[in-house]
């Protein structure tokens, strides 16, 4: 992004409606372009709300840190330059660089860094947390030539690099990866002295503008993608499967066709993280399978599914993936080395995603395995995550049962969790999209807030049935307003529908609340449809924005539910607990 | 820039006749100047970048003539 845009971009969004959010930038430095290129940036990435960026002292990062601190917003990037660590370090004060006075430099360093960070993880309480590294060069301040690593900067990179690995624990505080930024920003070309001297802010525009990128990528982190869908000739292997014979095929080092190891590497790795991998192939399905049986392919068969092998058009066998799947098309990556395939599934699914597999790059497969890996890259893996492709599997093979009699004899059992936040929740909220009650997403910030509001209550299902656990798969928020019972949002992963959890989710939570009517927020978005159905066939009409559900006629429309219902007593006790410290607190 | 700035007072437009146009104001100006012409201002330029028609001269300076 050029600096103009940047400026452009950072005024236009200021007139959007809304909420800001907003984001404090905690640096030692003056803040200038990284200001404007951290708000563009940020707001690019919600394109449906003002963003603020606020800043603080010149010089005082760890006090900028604290202040964000007492003043919670909705995100904190921090960025930290050598010059933070001690002045001398920097450019702009001349303190002497006298060799015996290196160490005091490296041990005061090291004193500000553990400051730092207990100040970077008490904040990473509350609010999503970005730290970016120092990314500037060392001053000259050492005995040897610049070729030669001196001891006492050695010390001081260990030093830095042990704090960031730190914070890198805790999954609120994301450290800008510096190897992502070397590829953009080199490191020797990073500085502008000129301008440090002149008004102390230390950044050549190019480095601030992919400083400020990754620092708002990490605090608004793109949604991953679900599934990928893989072309097997040339793709996952070097040969035709169906010409050359299935012997043939070849990914191997010694016969140059490695990089289809590493894409059958990164598949793997991807499957490992929950990703759906299914294979969309102009084959013959019994040349297909044998293919996919050989004991050297570096995935393991039951990673792919489905499995489309045919003649038909490859936008055919990516529309019955995405059914078996039942995710929509933005949520999908499409990799094929035939430029005519990915136009045609391009042209049936525009919203998804068709790389390229360079079958005769090996520089190129590199940049496709860093695509595939921020496609589809996160931070943690839930166990729902893990269950995903088994569970869809399952449904596969019993889709054509009776939906009464696969119901009645599922063994279904539903537990109920009362008031137990966790990522899976959040996460839920913030990918659903099918049965959700209004599409509205939720920040860190608000999500963290969110329990000291005495009034809100949080329900989350998780099920299982005799096919194996489906996880943590539906999360309601609600509150209890003095017009009575009000849900703000509540989503269910699409791998839950047809067995009536939805139902049984809402007689749980009339029990519960022991209410006559609950009222509900719900707004159609153009995604929702599973949600309107659901509303509509329980409250005899299409709903149009917030309604009210009674008891007795929701009751009398429910369809028989068979899932037995286990509230979570673990959740139940620490519920408990909460009340009775919100009680004990306000009487206090 | 200055996105309340009406185009034809573009031209006489200056520290002292535009409100906004304060410290910062300037030296994002700078950038965004670099950066469009692939020039640097230098120290000594930043003082005299002041108005429109005084920016317009430094800029027809170094990039008409570089080495005047």
């Amino acid at each position: 992004m050029r600096l103009a845009d940047a400026l452009r971009q950072a005024n236009q969004q200021a007139s959007r409606p809304g909420n800001a959010l907003r984001v404090h930038l905690a640096c030692g430095i003056t803040p200038l372009h990284l200001q404007t290129f951290l708000t563009a940036h940020l707001a690019n990435r919600v394109p449906e709300q003002p963003v603020t960026v606020e800043t603080g002292a010149f010089g005082d990062l760890l006090g900028n840190i604290e202040r964000a601190r007492r003043d919670p917003a909705d995100g904190i990037a921090a960025v930290i330059e050598w010059s933070d660590l001690d002045p001398r370090l920097g450019f702009r004060t001349t303190g002497g660089w006298p060799p015996d006075g290196l160490a005091d430099i490296v041990s005061g360093a090291a004193s500000r860094l553990n400051a730092l960070k207990s100040a970077i993880l008490a904040v990473g309480d509350r609010v999503p947390v970005s730290v970016s590294l120092p990314t500037l060069p060392l001053p000259p301040c050492f005995r040897p030539p610049t070729t030669h690593a001196e001891s006492h900067a050695l010390v001081l990179r260990e030093a830095v690099w042990a704090f960031a690995a730190s914070l890198a624990d805790n999954p609120s505080i994301r450290v800008v990866d510096p190897q992502s930024l070397d590829a953009e920003s080199p490191p020797g070309q990073r500085l502008d002295l000129a301008r440090d001297l002149q008004c102390g802010f230390p950044y050549r525009v190019e480095h601030a503008n992919a400083l400020a990128e990754r620092l708002a990528a990490l605090l608004r982190p793109a949604t991953a993608k679900k599934g990928l869908i893989t072309d097997l000739d040339h793709t996952l292997w070097r040969g035709i499967a169906g010409e050359d014979g299935v012997d043939a095929l070849s990914w191997h080092l010694d016969s140059g066709d490695h990089a289809f190891a590493l894409y059958q590497q990164m598949l793997a790795s991807l499957a490992d993280l929950g990703i759906l991998i299914g294979v969309a192939s102009r084959n013959d399905p019994i040349v297909v399978e044998q293919a996919l049986a050989r004991e050297d392919l570096l995935v393991p068969r039951d990673t792919f599914f489905p499995i489309e092998a045919g003649w038909g058009s490859k936008s055919e066998s990516v529309a019955r993936i995405l059914d078996a799947w039942n995710i929509g098309p933005q949520d999908v990556v499409f990799v094929d080395d035939s430029a005519m395939e990915r136009a045609e599934v391009a042209a049936a699914f525009p919203n998804l995603e068709c790389l390229a597999f360079p079958s005769d790059d090996d520089e190129s497969v590199l940049t496709l395995l860093n695509t595939l890996r921020d496609r589809f890259g996160k931070t943690s893996v839930s166990p729902e995550d893990r269950l995903r492709r088994t569970s869809l599997q399952a449904a596969s093979a019993r889709s054509a049962a009776c939906p009464e009699e696969f119901l009645a004899a599922a063994n279904a059992e539903l537990r109920m969790s009362w008031n137990a936040p966790d990522a899976r929740c959040l996460d839920l909220i913030n990918k659903t999209n099918q049965f959700n009650l209004n599409g509205r997403r939720l920040d860190e910030g608000e999500w963290r807030r969110r329990p000291a509001d005495p009034t809100a209550f949080l329900m989350a299902v998780s099920y299982r049935d005799k096919f194996g656990p489906l996880g943590k798969i539906a999360v309601v928020l609600g509150r209890q307003a003095e017009t009575g019972t009000v849900l703000d949002s509540w989503v269910m992963s699409c791998r839950a529908f047809a067995r009536r959890i939805e139902h049984q989710t809402l007689t749980a939570l009339f029990e519960r609340l022991e209410t006559d009517a609950i009222r509900l927020a719900f707004e159609p978005t153009n995604r929702n449809g599973p949600m309107q159905e659901f509303l509509t066939a329980v409250t005899g009409q299409a709903p149009t924005g917030e309604l009210t559900i009674p008891r007795e006629s929701f009751e009398a429309r429910c369809p028989r539910c068979y899932g037995k219902v286990i509230w979570d007593e673990r959740t139940e006790r620490a519920a408990d607990t909460l009340l009775l410290d919100r009680v004990s607190g306000s009487a206090g | 820039m200055f996105p309340d700035l009406p185009a034809d007072q573009i031209p006489r437009a200056s520290v002292s006749a535009v409100a906004q146009w304060d410290s910062l104001a300037t030296l994002n100006l700078v950038g965004v100047l670099e950066e469009e012409f692939q020039i640097r201002f230098g120290a000594d330029d930043l003082p005299s970048l002041l108005s429109f028609e005084l920016i317009r001269d430094r800029l027809s300076e170094r990039v008409y003539a570089p080495n005047a």
